[in-house]
């Protein structure tokens, strides 16, 4: 009976605790919204891509950094889906405080081309673009083709080559598309669920060449089972320097993707600053400058104004493209 | 009896369904380019093959009707009875809880509607013991928010009570 | 191979710190692998930051650990509450929650525990002895040989599922019908979408298997909350030497299939899993009672899902490309520690790279004694008030298929496989063939028109290949033997 009171009175105490944490906690906040000098409290980065990949690396690399710029914890929230429609969808109905920002892609320019989302690059101000990577033209090691000139009278006498991509309407899907235009060359474009696959079917030998991103390939030419033949940057890159771009072979195919940061239209102006500044800091430590190296991240800055000209530029390319692949 | 057999025709009528659907929707997708089967193929292949399964499956529960009508006077299996009794109004109150609080949560957060969300369903399980109830619930909202949104990163939703 | 090496990389391993990290790593594994929803490839994804501030040594072996933890952890709700943590142990299920409900559910922890072992050593030897040759095997694995893959493993279970064929196929048929739902892998094309953009990338099978095995085990539960009393022998729960020798053809063969599946690029545990499932119980001597206990039931789907660890780890190490999504993590976090995988590792990291072969092996072992140590108290769990136990798991379901993607749209997914495997189950119809046909479904799909575009639309692409050749004959042959097989009962 003893017993049997005494667990009543504890689960009371339970109860009671639990609800007063609860209350507690709705006050601290409802108290704490006003007067605060940005940030004060938990800013949240949304990684549009699964924890593990590229993006998420970039993402969580800047957050460790820019924590001590900000002086506040800076969390990555993987929301996934969608080739990444989904997390850009839930970073713009976000609250526009400042205390939500999106990691943004390529794709932020694709989808809406594609007519598959509805919302557009315009929805977003963007802060800043850290990263930029363009193309990477590759085949097999043991393929007697050593240079891009190679490639093209080889790919005009089979009459076809067979390239790989990171999937449909991907932007190396695009670039693929781009360069085949350019060097007047047939190509049957074979889509793979990502790059890794693209990539293991080349080394397998199930198709003739793969356009994806120079860091994705770096463990296989470092290995000697890949070689890139050309890379669509507009200077050489500096993990891959003997690599020239298709520029200077005479080409006009700059393209490959990018990644920076946006928040939602409507951010006051102050906010939006330091945003911006802490992550320009963090941008140029030390620390990030390695991850980045290691990573094959190739680190382009742009401000919020070039990066939106180059947005819209690229906007218009994009739509011309998918234009001629049907993929509209 | 008549229950049973209507169960029975349940999952072959959610395949017909799904099979018209497809059939419906694959129609309008683009055609085959360049001798290359396009988008529609796969999805339409399976729809018919489904469709005759489910025939089929319909067919079969036919004539085990007919059969066991003729053979209803013997003995019935004691286990299909106990099979075919489902707790409707439980379930269906659990489905509600579920539904309700997923609705519910955003704007009430996520501690407090979790909270209530387990008092209810323990109530569906048929777990009355008053403030136990209580109590087992709110521990178990707080340690779940501990585990998932502390540990594991994952974002739960903040609404007007915790 | 040069096996001096080896006694330098046990000498890495020998740290002390490596050993905790390890133990830590393995701990975390079968926790996370154990709650629905919550993936290796996410407790490793989150892990990395973390391992930053550690040397190499240690944070390789805190992640390896927690992969081979979270393989393991999956199986542990899967017996005792036939809620599955993971897709590859929805496998175990059949015979392991079976046991469980004879209350002899401390006797399948310990044996799947020691079969996850078996199958993780002899992946891990293979992968030691063989891993170069393998990768080129792998290799050869084109579209139209993963095309034939993917309809293998859908045959296999398919054959040995549910007491009627039509249902088996019927429902897999549908599985695979509701794998078209997303965007077209070839042209991007959405479909069957009706405007959804969270399912754009397929139906989520995670909240899928979740729905189908734990919302509606809830379902079922509903109207029978009686507790399962179970025998514990109270001390450490050493599985029984009969059981071992019992499972014990089994579990070799089923590692050796597992690390075979695991080495292909892009099949990963749970096909693995399955597969092994199908080939044991098509091979079951008349005195073997799958789905009602049977040790080998739960030998074969434990040594494949270990077993396919090590063979992911093959295309890994010595081609640098990942075998499946854990270890596509694993890369980024070989990179960012300044280590490039791929064929150069083992010659300009030699000790390095065997140390990290060494650590798969422990990892196995050390998973296998948390997993008896740890029996004593998850057989007390299932002591618990059954009521009490259903409301958890309950929301743990719920709240594991919105953690997958943080998408709430994942959940309702959740609730109507729910219904679905309820009313499924309830007809009598296997929920299996479902589950894996949404997981195969878009690989088959996506690899037979890849193949086709290859081919330039010839469709004898999938006989002029000799292994899909050889895989497809296989699955007819299978189906065929499952007929013959159903049938004879009712001749005899």
């Amino acid at each position: 009976m003893h017993k049997e009171k005494r667990k009543i009175l504890l689960s009371w105490f339970v109860v009671l605790l639990g609800s007063g944490g609860l209350i507690w906690m709705s006050l601290e906040r409802w108290m704490g919204e006003e007067g605060e000098v940005f940030p004060s409290r938990v800013i949240n980065i949304i990684c549009p891509y699964s924890a593990g990949g590229g993006t998420d690396l970039f993402a969580r690399s800047l957050a460790r950094t820019a924590e001590a710029e900000l002086d506040q914890t800076i969390m990555v929230q993987n929301i996934t889906g969608g080739g990444g429609a989904v997390g850009f969808a839930s970073g713009l109905i976000a609250p526009a405080d400042g205390y939500t920002v999106t990691a943004v892609t390529f794709e932020l320019v694709s989808l809406p081309i594609q007519g598959l989302v509805p919302f557009e690059p315009n929805d977003f101000d963007l802060l800043l673009r850290v990263n930029q990577d363009p193309g990477a033209l590759a085949v097999r090691a043991d393929t007697p083709l050593d240079s891009l000139e190679e490639f093209v009278a080889w790919a005009r006498e089979r009459g076809g080559v067979s390239i790989g991509n990171s999937g449909p309407g991907s932007v190396w899907h695009l670039a693929a598309a781009l360069m085949a235009d350019r060097l007047n060359i047939p190509v049957t474009f074979v889509p793979f669920n990502g790059s890794a696959p693209a990539i293991t079917a080349l080394v397998g030998g199930h198709v003739d060449a793969v356009v994806v991103g120079p860091g994705e390939l770096l463990p296989q030419v470092e290995a000697g089972l890949v070689k890139i033949l050309a890379v669509m940057s507009e200077e050489r890159l500096s993990f891959v320097p003997d690599t020239p771009t298709f520029e200077e072979l005479g080409y006009d195919v700059v393209f490959g993707t990018w990644r920076g940061l946006a928040v939602p239209r409507g951010v006051p102006e102050a906010a939006r600053e330091k945003l911006t500044f802490a992550f320009r800091e963090a941008m140029e430590s030390e620390d990030f400058i390695e991850m980045a190296r290691r990573g094959a991240l190739n680190l382009s800055y742009a401000d919020a104004a070039r990066f939106r000209d180059d947005v819209q530029t690229q906007s218009a390319d994009v739509e011309q493209l998918m234009e001629r692949l049907g993929l509209k | 009896m008549r229950v049973d057999f209507t169960l029975s025709l349940l999952p072959p009528g959610i395949f017909l369904a799904t099979t018209a659907v497809a059939l419906w929707q694959s129609a309008t997708f683009p055609k085959a380019a360049g001798g290359v089967p396009g988008p529609a193929l796969v999805p339409m292949i399976l729809a018919v093959v489904l469709g005759l399964a489910s025939l089929a499956l319909v067919t079969g529960a036919l004539q085990r009707r007919n059969l066991s009508g003729k053979s209803e006077n013997l003995k019935s299996r004691p286990e299909d009875t106990a099979k075919a009794s489902v707790p409707w109004r439980r379930l269906g109150m659990l489905l509600a809880a579920i539904v309700l609080y997923l609705v519910v949560m955003p704007w009430m957060g996520f501690i407090s509607s979790t909270t209530v969300f387990i008092a209810v369903s323990l109530f569906c399980f048929d777990y009355r013991k008053g403030i136990h109830n209580w109590a087992f619930a709110i521990l178990a909202a707080y340690i779940l928010y501990a585990l998932f949104a502390l540990l594991m990163n994952v974002p739960l939703p903040v609404g007007w009570l915790g | 191979m040069d096996f001096s090496n080896f006694t330098e990389a046990f000498q890495l391993l020998a740290d002390p710190m490596v050993f905790l990290f390890l133990i830590c790593g393995v701990l975390l594994g079968v926790i996370v692998g154990a709650l629905p929803g919550l993936s290796a490839t996410l407790a490793v994804a989150l892990l990395i930051p973390f391992t930053f501030d550690l040397s190499l040594m240690p944070a390789l072996a805190m992640l390896i650990g927690v992969y081979a933890g979270a393989v393991y952890g999956g199986s542990v709700p899967a017996i005792l509450f036939r809620t599955p943590g993971t897709p590859a142990s929805a496998a175990t299920v059949f015979d392991g929650y079976a046991l469980t409900q004879k209350g002899e559910s401390q006797r399948a922890l310990s044996v799947a525990a020691f079969f996850a072992m078996v199958g993780g050593l002899i992946g891990t030897v293979i992968l030691i002895l063989l891993a170069p040759q393998i990768a080129n095997i792998a290799l050869r694995f084109g579209p139209p040989e993963y095309c034939a893959l993917a309809l293998f493993g859908l045959s296999m279970i398919v054959a040995v599922s549910g007491e009627s064929l039509l249902k088996s196929a019927g429902v897999a048929i549908f599985g695979l019908l509701l794998a078209t739902v997303g965007m077209d892998p070839i042209t991007g094309y959405p479909r069957l979408l009706f405007g959804s953009v969270s399912l754009m990338e397929g139906i989520p099978f995670i909240p899928a298997l979740i729905g189908l095995f734990a919302l509606a085990e809830v379902f079922r539960s509903i109207g029978n909350t009686e507790q399962i009393a179970q025998r514990s022998s109270g001390k450490f729960a050493w599985p029984m030497r009969s059981d071992m020798i019992r499972g014990s053809w089994t579990g070799i063969r089923s590692g050796l299939i597992g690390t075979g599946v695991g080495s292909t690029p892009g099949s990963g545990s749970d096909i693995a899993a399955f597969m092994a499932y199908g080939i044991a119980k098509q091979r079951a001597k008349p005195g073997d009672t799958f789905g009602h206990g049977d040790i080998k039931g739960i030998a074969a789907p434990e040594a494949a899902k270990t077993g396919s660890i090590s063979g992911s780890m093959v295309p890994l190490l010595s081609l640098g490309i990942p075998g499946d999504a854990v270890t596509a993590v694993l890369i980024g976090a070989f990179i960012l520690h300044g280590i490039q995988p791929g064929p150069l590792l083992f010659e300009q990291h030699g000790p390095l790279a065997y140390s990290i072969l060494a650590t798969v092996l422990v990892a196995h072992i050390v998973v296998f004694l948390v997993a008896i140590l740890g029996t004593r108290f998850l057989v007390r769990i299932v002591a618990c008030d059954r009521k009490l136990l259903l409301a958890s798991i309950t929301i743990l379901a719920l709240l594991g298929a919105y953690a997958l993607r943080n998408n709430i749209v994942d959940v309702w997914v959740a609730i109507s496989f729910g219904v679905l495997g309820y009313i499924l189950e309830h007809q009598q119809y296997p929920v299996a063939p479902l589950l894996l046909a949404l997981i195969l479904g878009p690989m088959a799909e996506e690899n037979f028109r890849r193949s086709l575009i290859l081919s330039d639309g010839s469709y004898l692409v999938f006989l002029t290949h000799p292994i899909s050749a050889i895989i497809l004959t296989l699955s007819v042959l299978s189906l065929i033997f499952s007929v013959i097989r159903r049938q004879k009962p009712r001749n005899g």
